[in-house]
């Protein structure tokens, strides 16, 4: 029977960042991307908690992932009207049609 | 009911009792707050009245500035720990906001900045903007998360301070909803957004993890002191980076900005391009010297230069990538865009110089005068686009031609801006660009660090390459046959602001220098430093609450 330790935890969340830096580097859906993002936040998230637990003591871990989740939760709901606005003007919310301006 | 407030109180008196000596230099951000509430309150009483709203907002903004000025003078010397939370031992754990005369300088430039901006807003946008509540709340929360970015001292401020100013950013740069640039550079701006703060909350996540603590001076100093080094730390560095970068436009990290400058109103584009650049640069800077801060065996052998260099390499990468983009730019908004990403780069060599002397006052002060003076010569361009705009209805390089003779003035004064941005003398930008210069080259001598001196060549070999984008529109303007002759129709009030840039530039630039170099030392000179008492600040929040 193993202890379950630190290192763990950050498996998880590096498990966790990758797959969302693939999934923000190959969708091309707008909340694809968004997805993508949350994922990495939820990582950073795991990280912050399980050092907090572990390494540091005390609540600043805890914290710190209290903040991040309120500002995800913030970034997401701008975003979802930034989307829907896009999709007002455009008919989809693929990003790549996003190519009026360039250069 | 009662008895858990009879526990809360205490226990929250405990852990945070502001006293009124920290509120009071936090004034300007507390009259930001009352005005956007002010201005959210506004349709109750004013059934949406249009002016109202802009009113409530430059009032604000000017009582703001004014607050900034009466408070100045109260700031310590070397700066003071704002809002440290007590520990348990009555010891103060680690302080999230500091004050010190750069950070409320920042404001008072910031609030100036704002009443143009609004002043812009209500000429051009603002006579049709159905929700200008909801315009200006959003403006004014993007200006509160940016003068919390200049005094941020510890990572989770830095992140809720960059977020702050982002989310706001991503809303106004989509205002219009009916133009589908504007929908376009909203996408834009919020998908990068998200992905570079979540790389640097990731970063921060790993700081922690390594240090402890994420209090920046305390970071540092357990750095110093030979924290954990290797490979993990430069990740987490430069994740952390990408957030800060992302604000400042730094190469890799600007697609963003073309995009959103040409995607965006006019008064949203000006006020993007100084006053976000800014809040960056000087949390950058803050950051940095906090680092400098400390000395010692490896890590003034190792990771000082390491810095040094990551931040020089980025700025190179930055201003000279943004001048050669500039060169192939049709439409002036791109232009200038790419103009102000390269501005970005210049003002980032002064992060370079983490050499612990008077290196970094000087690098500050010579930044905290660019800073004014870009914010003079970009407006002026940006104000002048704005008009021409107006009357040609386009913004390409073609709108300009024969401006020279459709209206000498404004003509002129667009002259003065374009040269003073390239860094031509007699015109303040020249002079701004050599106290980069001597601050680099003074840093380099003391500390004998070449790199240094690359880069002082590389923002001399960029101002003359730079010198052919900005003289291609002076040439419309003067050489290229209008086509037709008929005068600019522009409102007069524009006109005028433009003049007045100019009018300040050329100022700046002759009998103003010494008055400019003057006030730039003095709001540098005592900046927040960082000392053993800074550091040693317990284990945080836990320490307040912990059994």
């Amino acid at each position: 029977m193993f202890e379950i330790g630190v290192e763990h935890y950050l498996f998880v969340s590096a498990f966790v960042f990758a797959m969302g830096i693939l999934v923000m580097a190959t969708k091309r859906n707008a909340i694809g991307i968004l997805l993508g993002a949350e994922l990495v936040l939820n990582a950073a998230n795991i990280n912050f908690v399980a050092f907090g637990r572990y390494r540091v003591g005390g609540l600043d871990g805890a914290i710190a992932a209290m903040f991040v989740i309120v500002l995800a939760a913030a970034e997401a709901a701008i975003a979802l009207a930034i989307f829907l606005n896009f999709y007002n003007n455009y008919a989809t919310i693929d990003v790549d049609q996003a190519d009026t301006t360039r250069g | 009911m009662h008895e858990t407030l009879g526990l809360t109180m205490p226990l929250l008196a405990k852990i945070w009792l502001p006293a009124a000596g920290d509120l009071r230099l936090v004034l300007p951000d507390l009259l930001l707050i009352a005005t956007i509430v002010a201005i959210l309150l506004a349709p109750l009483l004013s059934r949406r009245s249009l002016r109202v709203p802009g009113l409530l907002a430059l009032l604000g903004a000017v009582v703001g500035a004014l607050a900034c000025w009466f408070v100045i003078g109260d700031v310590a010397a070397s700066g003071s720990d704002l809002f440290g939370v007590a520990a348990r031992d009555g010891s103060s754990g680690p302080a999230m906001l500091v004050a010190d005369r750069v950070s409320l300088f920042f404001r008072m430039f910031l609030m100036v900045f704002l009443i143009v901006i609004v002043a812009m807003w209500m000429m051009t946008d603002g006579e049709r903007e159905q929700n200008p509540h909801e315009f200006l709340t959003l403006l004014l929360a993007s200006a509160l998360g940016m003068s919390l970015m200049t005094s941020a001292n510890h990572l989770l401020m830095v992140i809720v301070a960059i977020e702050l100013a982002s989310l706001p950013s991503y809303g106004l740069a989509g205002f219009d909803k009916f133009r589908r640039t504007a929908a376009e550079a909203s996408v834009k701006y919020v998908v990068f957004g998200a992905a570079t703060s979540g790389l640097m909350i990731y970063g921060a996540s790993l700081l922690f993890g390594m240090f402890g603590t994420l209090h920046v001076p305390t970071l540092a100093a357990r750095l110093a002191t030979g924290g954990p080094g290797g490979p993990l730390l430069a990740v987490g560095l430069l994740a952390f980076f990408a957030g800060v970068g992302f604000k400042i436009s730094a190469v890799p990290f600007h697609f963003w900005c073309p995009d959103v400058f040409e995607g965006a109103s006019l008064p949203v584009a000006t006020w993007l391009s100084v006053a976000s650049k800014a809040a960056g640069l000087l949390l950058l800077l803050r950051m940095v010297f906090a680092f400098a801060g400390h000395a010692g065996g490896e890590y003034s052998q190792y990771v000082l230069p390491t810095i040094s260099y990551g931040v020089g390499v980025f700025a190179i990468l930055t201003c000279t990538f943004a001048n050669f983009a500039a060169y192939r730019q049709t439409n002036i908004r791109r232009m200038l865009a790419y103009s102000s990403i390269a501005h970005a780069g210049y003002m980032l060599m002064a992060g370079a110089i983490v050499v612990r002397s008077s290196g970094y006052e000087n690098a500050m002060s010579a930044v905290v005068a660019y800073l004014l003076i870009y914010m003079f010569m970009n407006l002026g361009a940006f104000m002048t686009l704005g008009l021409v705009a107006a009357d040609t209805g386009e913004e390409s390089m073609k709108s300009f031609a024969g401006l020279g003779w459709r209206d000498a003035l404004t003509a002129a004064a667009m002259t003065v801006c374009l040269i003073s941005l390239v860094g031509l003398p007699p015109l303040g930008g020249f002079y701004v660009k050599w106290w980069i210069l001597a601050a680099l080259g003074g840093a380099a001598r003391e500390a004998n660090m070449p790199f240094l001196w690359v880069l002082a060549l590389v923002l001399a070999l960029n101002t003359a390459v730079s010198l052919y984008y900005y003289a291609r529109v002076v040439w419309q303007m003067y050489f290229v046959p209008p086509e037709h002759e008929k005068p600019l129709r522009a409102p007069g009030a524009g006109k005028a602001l433009v003049v007045a840039c100019a009018l300040l530039l050329i100022l700046t630039g002759t009998i103003w220098v010494r008055p400019l170099k003057s006030m730039a030392d003095r709001y540098t000179s005592n900046m927040y430093t960082v000392s053993a008492a800074r550091t040693d600040a317990g284990d945080g929040l836990a320490a307040a609450v912990r059994p």
